[in-house]
């Protein structure tokens, strides 16, 4: 490799290649998505956030929020069961499907209350296969979608997030280290505004054990003079001061962020990335009581 | 083959003088003052990085410290480190060595080094503008792209003054070979504007919609850390280890494999900064790093035959930091494989042994490559003894301890805190407590490191000062161009320099008993210089 344009001729094809791959080829694939509307409801996906909640997101850019959270929700796969809403009125042949079905259920005995779920864990084809059967004997069946994974069942979303949940956002901060939670969801798990004003003045006053940093400088302190201001910072009914006593408002900053973070909503029903959600709403199981309990906790 | 290569390589030492027209003396010359300011500048943007480092750091025990000033917070701090880190001390000191390795095998004294030096001081303002920019709240919200859009055209200006002088002094070589690491610096050379503008364009000017802009970012990042950065670092291990351990490199045909399998995987491998991409972005990225792995192997195997029989020098003073970055650089292959497997790769997402990676990366193998060329260069620029560069011992120790206490406690933290993580019974506070254990420990790590970094500036900023004590004519010759010879000989001084006269016999003694070999060398290159001297009092 003694001769320089050969070398240059090289690298220069080295360079587009990594280009091809890396930049070109995303860039086609999802660069240029563009927000959906649904005719009928007039919504549109993802759905924009206020003008507030705009402003709040460059407040989260400027601070490096991104260094400690992430907004990404992972799952490991996906998992189906069958939810009977309805065994109709041929008891027999219902019985004697359901009997070769479930193991806790032996034919012949009355039929369980619905909805009933059965089948849990199984794959797409096994349940479908399952639904057929029972809807020939005249149940009323459908086969319900599960998402696995552990930041799903930390109650940290109901889906992966898919690339389409971004296209909003002028700059996506996904973020890559998790020192804090994952906030992808945070305007879901936690919709107390006054929660959050608390948490970023003093993390540790709602959290113990927090190594979030406190973000004292978004509000303003001022002595109390009598009667406490309407917005000043309460929690627990108790006013919130800061080490000298002073109470602690809110400054548009701070308003601004907190409204960004309540806006993080990444739960909307997408095609590359099905989730229970539907289903939940009718059938508030176990699942949900998982769902919310990580969430008190921060 | 490999003997001519050698030749080439070690011409500094060993090559016959009438073979070029132009002595080493002089080319080192042609290029010190540009190259004394980088590394002097690099020097201390090192230790402001290490000091926000620190900072950061110490917010792992104190959580509300500075709470009230929004110019510091954590996040900003971070970035300002970041790139105070890399673009203030790593690619400046970067292209300081580079631009000496340039002249060095190209055997072309660098033309107007004036313009270089009014590149760098551009560079500096342009990283000085970045990083208050960041502190301001402008930054961008990448890893290793957290520069504000208007510091990047400054960089750019600042780079094609650098580069293209560079560029110059490359097209203009005398030796007809192309050396190991001038294929690895040219490239870098190529890249870093390509990508910096690619990413600048395509993240700040006009930015891509959603998720595009974190595969752009991860591109840049990668590029900047596995072809810019790492490329110059392995020109520095593939220049330095034949010539410390005087034998030649091993197989040319083994390190042009290397290369291009850098070249084509290095710039993709191990993006896998998140679930959200398209899983065939990571598939892709995972199946590069195998072949990085590969890469690194390669280049193991032909920097360790190069050594041969010499392992036990490998621990001399002048070896040691070499010897660490090429191992921190077979580990980082090795880890970047291991770590792109898919059952690790869920378990170490989104934890601390990221920034560990990045850590070695950066540190173990980027920034101990420069150190060890910078310990290389500043004598030769300067014709002052190796000896003569005050605690380099110290800072080596400080150095190393340093990044493996930060590398290893952000490893295991890092694990810990996976396992914890993918445990969704194990609330997210706990996961965090497991982490911080190992976040305060590495206090330590930011401490010793600073210290480390303040001990470089030291040793940079005192071989600086005795070029300008040379007087401004001494300053002046260094920017204009390579006429007096004598300051930068490195044996004139016991020769022919009345001020440091004092100093050689102690020096002489100093060295005799430990570096015979050495010494030989210096003796034989003495009748060449002393022509090279005579010519250019000729003219």
């Amino acid at each position: 490799m003694n001769n320089g344009l050969l070398l240059f001729l090289g690298i220069l094809a080295a360079m587009m290649s990594s280009w091809f791959g890396f930049v070109h080829t995303p860039q086609v694939q999802f660069g240029n998505l563009l927000p959906e509307r649904d005719e009928i409801t007039g919504a549109t996906f993802p759905s924009p956030r206020s003008g507030s909640a705009n402003r709040g997101r460059a407040i989260y850019r400027e601070n490096g929020c991104a260094s400690c959270h992430t907004q990404q929700v992972r799952q490991e796969g996906y998992d189906f069961s069958v939810s009977v809403s309805d065994f109709g009125t041929n008891t027999v042949d219902v019985s004697s499907v359901l009997a070769g079905l479930s193991e806790s259920y032996t034919q012949g005995s009355p039929l369980p209350a619905v909805p009933y779920k059965l089948a849990e864990g199984v794959d797409l084809r096994e349940a479908e296969q399952t639904v057929k059967k029972l809807s020939n004997a005249g149940a009323a069946a459908r086969a319900l979608i599960s998402v696995s994974g552990s930041d799903i069942e930390r109650g940290w979303g109901i889906r992966r997030t898919v690339g389409s949940d971004y296209l909003l956002d002028a700059e996506v901060m996904l973020g890559s280290v998790r020192i804090g939670p994952d906030l992808a969801n945070l305007g879901n798990r936690n919709s107390d505004s006054n929660w959050h004003y608390v948490h970023l003045f003093q993390p540790r006053q709602v959290v113990e054990d927090s190594v979030m940093p406190s973000y004292a400088y978004l509000f303003d302190k001022r002595p109390v003079n009598g009667v406490p201001d309407a917005d000043a910072l309460r929690y627990d009914g108790e006013l919130v001061t800061d080490a000298e006593g002073r109470q602690v408002i809110p400054r548009n900053t701070a308003k601004d962020l907190v409204a960004y973070l309540l806006s993080l909503r990444l739960d909307e029903p997408v095609f590359e990335a099905p989730a229970p959600e539907q289903e939940k709403k009718a059938t508030p199981s176990e699942d949900a009581e998982t769902e919310a309990s990580p969430a008190s906790s921060e | 083959m490999s003997e001519s290569i050698n030749k080439g390589n070690e011409s500094g030492v060993s090559a016959p003088g009438g073979e070029f027209e132009i002595p080493v003396e002089e080319l080192d010359q042609s290029c010190r003052t540009p190259v004394l300011f980088m590394f002097y500048k690099a020097g201390g943007w090192l230790v402001l990085s290490a000091l926000f480092g620190l900072l950061n750091s110490v917010r792992f025990h104190a959580p509300d410290l500075l709470a009230h000033c929004p110019w510091l917070t954590y996040g900003r701090v971070e970035a300002f480190a970041s790139v105070a880190f890399v673009y203030g001390f790593a690619l400046q000191a970067a292209f300081g060595v580079a631009l000496w390795l340039v002249v060095r095998m190209s055997r072309t004294a660098l033309v107007k080094p004036g313009f270089i030096f009014v590149g760098a001081c551009f560079w500096n303002i342009g990283v000085a503008v970045g990083a208050v920019g960041i502190l301001a709240g402008d930054g961008a919200p990448h890893i290793l792209f957290e520069l504000p859009k208007y510091a990047v055209p400054i960089l750019l200006v600042a780079y094609a003054l650098m580069a293209g002088l560079g560029l110059v002094a490359f097209l203009k070589r005398q030796s007809k070979e192309l050396y190991v690491s001038q294929w690895f610096l040219f490239a870098a050379f190529l890249w870093f504007p390509w990508i910096l503008t690619a990413a600048t364009l395509l993240l700040q000017y006009f930015p891509v919609r959603g998720v595009a802009q974190v595969a752009i970012a991860g591109w840049y990042g990668t590029g900047l850390t596995m072809i810019v950065l790492g490329g110059i670092g392995l020109a520095i291990l593939f220049y330095l280890i034949p010539k410390l351990s005087e034998r030649p490199l091993h197989s040319r045909h083994m390190a042009l494999f290397a290369f291009w399998l850098l070249l084509f995987f290095g710039n993709s491998a191990g993006i896998l900064s998140g679930s959200t991409l398209p899983s065939w972005i990571s598939g892709l990225s995972a199946a590069m790093s195998f072949f990085v792995c590969l890469a690194a192997a390669l280049v193991g195997l032909n920097l360790y035959h190069t050594v041969g029989n010499r392992l036990s020098s490998l621990f001399e003073p002048e070896f040691r930091f070499v010897t660490v970055a090429t191992v921190s650089f077979l580990l980082l292959g090795l880890l970047g494989a291991v770590n792109a497997m898919s059952g690790v790769a869920e378990l170490t997402q989104f934890t601390l042994v990221l920034p560990a990676l990045q850590t070695l990366a950066l540190g173990g193998f980027i920034m101990m490559a420069l150190f060890a060329g910078i310990y290389h260069i500043l004598p030769r620029i300067l014709g002052i003894n190796e000896s003569q560069i005050g605690a380099v011992n110290l800072h080596f120790w400080l150095s190393l301890g340093g990044l493996a206490l930060t590398i290893g406690v952000l490893g295991l933290g890092g694990l810990l805190q996976g396992q914890t993580m993918i445990d969704p019974t194990i609330p997210f506070t706990a996961v965090t407590k497991s982490a911080l254990t190992f976040l305060r420990l590495e206090t330590v790590g930011s401490i010793l490191l600073l210290a480390g970094s303040v001990v470089f500036m030291v040793n940079v900023g005192k071989v600086a000062c005795r070029l300008v004590c040379c007087g401004p004519k001494g300053i002046l010759s260094g920017l204009t161009g390579a006429e007096n010879v004598e300051e930068g000989s490195e044996t004139a001084a016991s020769e022919s320099r009345p001020r440091t006269n004092a100093v050689a016999p102690k020096r002489a003694a100093n060295k005799a008993p430990k570096k015979s070999a050495k010494k030989t060398t210096k003796k034989a290159a003495a009748p060449k210089r002393k022509q090279a001297k005579k010519a250019a009092k000729k003219s």
